[in-house]
């Protein structure tokens, strides 16, 4: 019963927090006669993403599509190259100190030049959605390795485990708590990737979208597309998490 | 009668090297501390354990008895000298060896029953034949009904425990125990003894256990090898003389506490200091 209560009121709370903001944000824009350009009122927002419904859900699907492909592609990449990497200590000590600096340069700078190389189009949204996901996934990965145990590396060693097998049974389920934490953010940046490479260089999606309809000063329909982007970001996320409880279930917590 | 038992104790020799299931001849250790520096972790060492003995690496904190056993283990190379097993020489781990470690190093992910089957994961055997002697050894340490736990639904006593019969289960031919009741609380500790010398004695295995404890050194060793300060080496080699099986009560009797005066006298001596 206690439970129930506690679980409500973290879902009642923000969610009336966010209610009252709205109102506030409708009345002051009502109150003030802002010009709906500069400053539309949620139910501005809302009849624009009723009218354009069609438009949007139209332009999300690429989005998505390269969000999911890109979050895949830098998830499959990122554990593989951190795996790859545990199992030479000669390999990591070349390999890791030059992805940490590639890391600290701005992901987003490195755009124009993945367009120059993948051209317009989905290859380059593909690459620099995948390109930002990438990091946080390796690096967590990483992390999630070298933290293992050690003494239960070292008592699958001493059963004459090979470095294979001791890397399938102790290290990689050890690494989980770790790699989906990296998931997490890396769901977000995916998006990121996605919008920012839809910005400089497409005719779809919607961050394509957004710039078009603030060309037009529709200010309205910016925010509507927003409102879908988070509605987007927060299923990814779910899925996500979900994917995090399934896996400690799976390994019994 | 005191200076009798001394006398009897001190007599024990060593028995020459190559002809035991253990055979450490001159085995050094060192390592190195960064730069130039090295320490020197175990000094040129000798010793034998015969097959179906139970020994005791006595010695204080750092005195390299851990890394001694490490290199018996075969998860450690030896700077100078040889290991023989079972008349072959360590190079690496091998599959009829069981190591237990200060701590349980329990997968935390998986029951007791399934930790208890590790082994024959880790060396790709197939476990299924071993099931049912799995839960045997569970149930003889006293974990009947809770094979299904998961370690942290475990006490520390329950998954040393776990881990016993993980150490067990594959039969090996020597058991090789790293402080594996420091960690644990004196009644605790006490308990995991015996129950240690009740696995012991069914399933008769050559045994060597390091330790910090005088007591616990005497309690289960048929002998006891006593390690210098860093860097280390064995300095006394005590046989104990009580039969099994022990009862915890034989540490109140004089000649129990007799062995372990004279053993902490061979520990606290610093050689040249």
């Amino acid at each position: 019963m206690m439970a129930l209560a506690e679980r409500l009121r973290a879902a009642v709370l923000p969610a009336a927090f966010a209610l009252g903001l709205l109102v506030l944000w409708q009345v002051l824009t009502m109150a003030f006669h802002y010009p709906k350009v500069v400053m539309p009122a949620p139910t501005d927002i809302l009849a624009a993403l009723i009218d354009n419904a069609g438009t949007i859900s139209r332009q999300a699907v690429p989005t998505m599509r390269d969000t999911l492909a890109g979050f895949l592609l830098a998830t499959i990449l990122g554990v593989g190259l951190a795996s790859l990497l545990s199992f030479s200590r000669t390999v990591r000590d070349a390999i890791y100190p030059l992805v940490i600096l590639l890391q600290l340069v701005p992901k987003i700078a490195w755009t124009p030049l993945f367009i120059v190389w993948a051209g317009i189009g989905w290859p380059s949204r593909l690459t620099i959605a995948t390109f930002i996901a990438f990091f946080p996934i390796f690096i967590s990965m990483m992390s999630g390795l070298e933290a293992t145990d050690r003494s239960l590396v070292r008592l699958s060693t001493s059963l004459t485990a090979t470095p294979w097998r001791t890397f399938w049974l102790v290290r990689l389920p050890a690494s989980m708590p770790y790699l989906f934490a990296g998931l997490k953010i890396a769901a977000t940046l995916a998006v990121i990737g996605a919008i920012v490479a839809e910005f400089i260089s497409s005719s779809e999606g919607l961050g394509f979208l957004i710039q078009k309809s603030a060309a037009l000063l529709q200010t309205d329909l910016i925010l509507a597309a927003i409102v879908v982007l988070c509605l987007l970001g927060l299923g990814f996320y779910g899925l996500v998490q979900a994917g995090e409880t399934a896996v400690r279930r799976w390994q019994g917590e | 009668m005191i200076s009798a038992t001394i006398d009897r104790l001190a007599a024990v020799e060593t028995p020459a090297a190559g002809d035991g299931y253990v055979v450490v001849d001159g085995v050094a250790k060192v390592f190195n501390a960064g730069g130039r520096q090295q320490v020197e972790a175990v000094a040129p060492t000798s010793f034998t354990v015969q097959s179906g003995e139970f020994i005791s690496l006595l010695g204080p904190s750092g005195c390299g008895k851990s890394t001694l056993m490490m290199m018996v283990a075969g998860l450690d190379k030896p700077s100078a000298g040889t290991i023989t097993v079972a008349g072959k020489a360590t190079v690496a781990p091998r599959p009829e060896t069981g190591i237990m470690f200060q701590d349980p190093t329990l997968l935390p992910w998986k029951s007791a029953l399934e930790n208890v089957l590790f082994p024959f994961r880790a060396m790709n055997r197939p476990a299924e034949p071993f099931f049912e002697r799995a839960k045997m050894l569970l149930d003889e340490v006293g974990l009947k009904g809770f094979h299904h736990h998961k370690p942290r639904q475990l006490s520390g006593g329950m998954r040393q425990r776990v881990a016993i019969c993980r150490t067990l289960v594959y039969e090996p031919d020597l058991l090789l125990m790293d402080e594996p009741f420091s960690a644990l609380d004196a009644l605790t500790r006490d308990d995991m003894n015996l129950v240690l010398m009740k696995m012991w004695q069914e399933h008769h295995r050559t045994a060597i256990f390091v330790t910090h404890s005088i007591r616990e050194a005497v309690y289960l060793s048929d002998r006891v090898l006593v390690m210098s300060q860093r860097p280390g080496k064995v300095i006394a080699d005590v046989r104990i003389p009580f039969a099994r099986p022990r009862p915890l009560e034989i540490g109140e009797t004089a000649e129990f506490n007799e062995i372990c005066g004279y053993l902490r006298g061979k520990i606290q001596h610093r050689p040249g200091g």
